[in-house]
């Protein structure tokens, strides 16, 4: 165990499950169980330095800055992408700990794999990427995507050669700092299920950029940017499914960021055929049965093209094997609600009771 | 073989904007990272960045603040080039598109910091490096500039004095490649890491350091280490923003005792004193559990949210402590190098024709003694694009010539020699982990003869340890294990210029404090020291310090 910062408080002893693979080794990727003990107070990404440091040298990760600013660990652990030097250590034994407890009350076995019993940590390689080793993924693609929006300030008017800077309010950088802060750690695009199924989607943290391009006063190609981003495998395909914000470690609000985008999208007059679609198959999905149905949205939004394919990735075709979902108890009422607001003037304020 | 006019080693805020001065002046440019540029530890830079924008400030006072701050030992010609093109390159990054905090007039706003008579300090709330490397890398997307990315380069290829390219290995392959250019930009950041519980990111091993010192290029005044008066219990940062803020410091009385040390300027006095005065308070008993208090309440919840998110978020994280509600634990944490290899006011060093530094790896000396805060973005920025200007022009002039077929045959034996040893020898880590607490225990902020003579000593015999590493994973592809062990080597070299930097000088001046010689001695010791390689460790020898305006006087804050 490294040394402590404080030796009065016990330690952490925690089992990591980490998934190995080396395509030199040729073969598939195994789970690979490390029993540690770390100091109170340590993160994820101590415990793997500590590991590959002393323990197994040939355990590959990428790390750089520790505090979550660099954006280098993007990884799964338990099942979901974090950053591993923000995650503390004792916060996913925990979770661990609940997950094998609901397994034994459950009477099941668990996974047949030795590596993941009991409270075993899980750690994976970011999902939507291939893997290149370890946890270390090939994020050429998610690159690309990123240029693909053309991250810079474009201005006809650039007079790099002015006297002063251009002038902007502060709430004007407000508005565009509510996207500044993406690290570009791969989170949100690692379990964003609309990636998931159509994988030429842009993606989260490209429209987290565009917004902040689209929203600076000092850019005057927005309508270009929206133009581009309102086609084929841009901002509509989009799924709401929130996860991006559940999982950014930032906490910047993705889905929102994306929602402002497609708002300036329809105020420049660029709602696509999708787009239309998609927000009837919303509205549609509520009034059937109080929820918001993932499913219809992804099909009407074109994001799952070729109807329902028993070959789509795990998650999407689990959420798909739900079939029709259930109307919630009191569906008249958001029915009642939702007519309200279809009727005269169409906004809620007039309809509301 | 890969052939580039222009090579810039180190994708950080100072390389990237080498690769766009020297792209955009024509040549034919490859950034060449071992991580991902915006991976680069720029990113972790929070407060901000000067320049004399304000009508009431201006480039001298910024010049006069800069040379007190070095304690009069930065360079004065060099200094003033930094602060009249400050303002400038400031524009030119508005221009590109950086994001800064604004004025309610809509012009970019500055902030108080350390050492400096005017609020000269341009920031994007607390994320200001942040903002810069995500916009250099952007304006490099832009131009569509050749990137290797995860390449670790491992030698600085010199012919007859006059820089060929480099070898690097691609982490991707584990492949070595040759790598040739007319000329060679080397921004690859600090050696911090020589320290325990440094503020810097894992990566900042001073390999550009280690190879130009390989290579026979001096470094200079590297026992100039700044330490940061404001770190949490494992390094990281907790930007000087908060004190230009308003934050104080207080101690285990609820004294801002800043008021003792600095009358005048208080929590704002330069960092070298603010350090001092928290480790004195500390060692005399008046820390609470070896810490001293920040606290930021005086600030206001409303502005702590807009303008310090980040440090809020890391003090929650990490010391548990919402600063909104109570005070943030804090000690002087090894935060920056002055030193560096020696560098002109375009990059250029002064032995190797083709060779240019820009960064923290330079010691181009507009620090001194001691950095102000705010000043070492400023270096990158116009430094950087100064040194990538020289580089074109230089190659331009200049033909390309092949590299020799020996540079990358003898990187290969060298590898293989190391992964042939024997299998039970000590791995790395744990001859790091020991340099990184003799550094801190001896060559930190409090210095003496007896100490630091044990520390040139236990480097010594670390490194002999070295040479006997064992690698704890041979397989070729992103093999991280052997990048760490060369960038080891490259910290032991390192440590032992630093060490015996602060053995030879007998004297206190800005960051280097020696009980045993208290008081800075401008008779014998205003010059600056040169670390050049030798059979049995560096060669010291020194070079005089140039002063154009300003003579040396008695520095009080």
């Amino acid at each position: 165990m490294p040394a402590a910062d404080d030796p009065g408080v016990p330690p952490v002893t925690a089992a990591l499950a980490i998934r190995r693979y080396d395509p030199e080794l040729g073969d598939e990727a195994r789970w690979q169980r490390y029993e540690i003990e770390m100091p109170a107070g340590s993160t994820v990404l101590e415990a793997l330095m500590y590991v590959q440091e002393h323990v197994d040298g040939s355990l590959a990760f990428r790390r750089s800055c520790r505090h979550a600013i660099c954006g280098s660990c993007g990884m799964r652990i338990n099942g979901c992408a974090r950053l591993a030097c923000n995650t503390q250590l004792t916060a996913v034994v925990a979770e661990a700990e609940r997950r094998a407890a609901r397994r034994s009350a459950a009477a099941t076995s668990g996974d047949d794999d030795a590596a993941l019993a009991g409270a075993a940590v899980r750690i994976e390689p970011l999902g939507n990427m291939p893997v290149i080793r370890d946890l270390v993924t090939d994020m050429t693609v998610f690159w690309e995507k990123l240029r693909s929006v053309q991250p810079w300030l474009q201005s006809l008017d650039d007079r790099a050669d002015a006297d002063g800077e251009r002038l902007m309010t502060p709430h004007q950088y407000a508005v565009i700092a509510q996207g500044l802060l993406c690290v570009e750690c791969g989170a949100c695009y690692s379990d964003c299920i609309a990636v998931e199924a159509a994988p030429e989607f842009v993606g989260p943290t490209s429209l987290v950029k565009a917004y902040r391009y689209a929203y600076d006063v000092r850019d005057d190609q927005a309508h270009r940017r929206l133009h581009d981003l309102a086609g084929e495998h841009g901002m509509w395909e989009c799924t709401h499914c929130y996860v991006c914000t559940q999982r950014c470690p930032k906490h910047l609000r993705v889905r929102e960021l994306i929602g402002r985008l497609s708002e300036l999208a329809q105020v420049e007059g660029l709602c696509s055929d999708a787009a239309v679609k998609r927000s009837q198959a919303f509205v549609a999905g509520i009034e059937q049965s109080g929820r918001v149905d993932e499913r219809t949205l992804a099909e009407k939004a074109g994001a799952v093209r070729g109807g329902v394919s028993a070959a789509l990735p795990a998650p999407v075709s689990e959420m798909l094997r739900g079939g029709a979902r259930e109307p919630i108890s009191d569906v008249d009422l958001v029915r009642r609600v939702a007519g309200r607001l279809r009727g005269p003037g169409s906004t809620g304020a007039e309809g509301a009771p | 073989m890969i052939a580039h006019e222009v090579l810039i080693i180190g994708a950080g805020l100072a390389g990237m904007r080498a690769a766009i001065a020297a792209h955009d002046a024509g040549a034919d440019v490859a950034l060449v990272s071992k991580v991902h540029p915006v991976r680069s530890h720029t990113c972790c830079a929070q407060g901000g960045i000067n320049a004399a924008l304000g009508d009431d400030d201006s480039w001298e006072a910024h010049l006069f603040d800069t040379v007190k701050g070095s304690d009069y030992l930065g360079d004065q010609d060099a200094i003033e080039v930094m602060c009249k093109a400050a303002p400038g390159d400031i524009r030119a990054l508005e221009h590109m598109g950086c994001p800064f905090s604004r004025f309610e007039n809509g012009r970019i706003a500055q902030r108080p910091f350390g050492g400096a008579g005017f609020p000269r300090t341009a920031y994007a709330a607390d994320i200001s490096g942040f903002v810069l490397l995500h916009t250099m890398y952007e304006q490099v997307l832009r131009r569509g500039i050749r990137l290797y990315q995860e390449w670790y380069v491992t030698r600085l290829v010199l012919d007859d004095g006059v820089a060929r390219g480099v070898v690097a290995i691609d982490l991707l392959t584990g492949k070595l490649h040759a790598m040739a250019a007319k000329a060679v930009v080397i921004a690859t950041g600090p050696a911090s890491r020589i320290y325990q519980s440094s503020s810097n990111s894992v990566d900042c091993t001073g390999d550009g350091m280690g190879m130009a010192y390989r290579a026979g290029l001096p470094l200079m005044d590297m026992e100039f280490v700044q330490f940061h008066p404001t770190g949490l219990r494992n390094g990281v940062l907790i930007t000087e923003g908060c004190r230009g803020e308003g934050g104080i410091l207080l101690n285990s009385d609820g004294e801002r005792f800043m008021k003792r040390y600095a009358p005048t300027k208080g929590e704002l006095a330069s960092r070298d004193v603010v350090s001092r005065a928290e480790a004195t308070e500390i060692a005399e008993g008046r820390g609470i559990d070896g810490f001293i208090m920040l606290d930021l309440r005086p600030i206001g919840p409303e502005r702590i949210r807009t303008n310090l998110l980040q440090v809020r978020e890391l003090s929650m994280d990490i010391a548990g402590v919402d600063p909104c509600e109570a005070p943030i634990p804090i000690r002087p944490t090894p935060h920056y190098f002055m030193g560096g290899v020696r560098a002109g006011v375009d990059g250029r060093s002064p032995v190797a024709e083709g060779a240019y530094f820009a960064g923290e790896v330079s010691c181009i000396s507009v620090h001194g003694a001691n950095r102000l805060g705010g000043n070492s973005l400023l270096d990158a920025v116009v430094f950087g694009r100064r040194s990538g200007e020289a580089a074109a022009a230089h190659a331009a002039a200049h033909e390309q010539l092949p590299l020799p077929e020996s540079a990358v045959r003898d990187q290969e034996a060298e590898i293989a020699e190391l992964a042939g040893r024997d299998g039970d020898g000590e791995r790395q880590a744990t001859i790091r982990e020991e340099l990184q607490k003799l550094m801190f225990a001896k060559v930190g902020i409090w210095r003496e003869k007896g100490a630091l003579a044990e520390a040139v000593d236990e480097v010594r015999a670390l490194k002999e340890r070295y040479a006997r590493v064992r690698l704890g994973h041979a397989g070729a592809v992103f093999n991280t294990e052997l990048p760490q062990v060369l960038e080891t080597g490259n910290l032991l070299d390192l440590a032992e210029c630093v060490a015996m930097g602060a053995l030879d000088r007998e004297e206190s001046r800005g960051s280097h404090a020696r009980t045993d010689f208290p008081e800075r001695d401008d008779e014998v010791w205003m010059k600056h020291s040169l670390f050049t390689r030798g059979d049995d460790g560096p060669v010291c020898d020194t070079a005089p310090v140039t002063i154009t305006r300003y003579e040396p006087e008695v520095r009080t804050y």
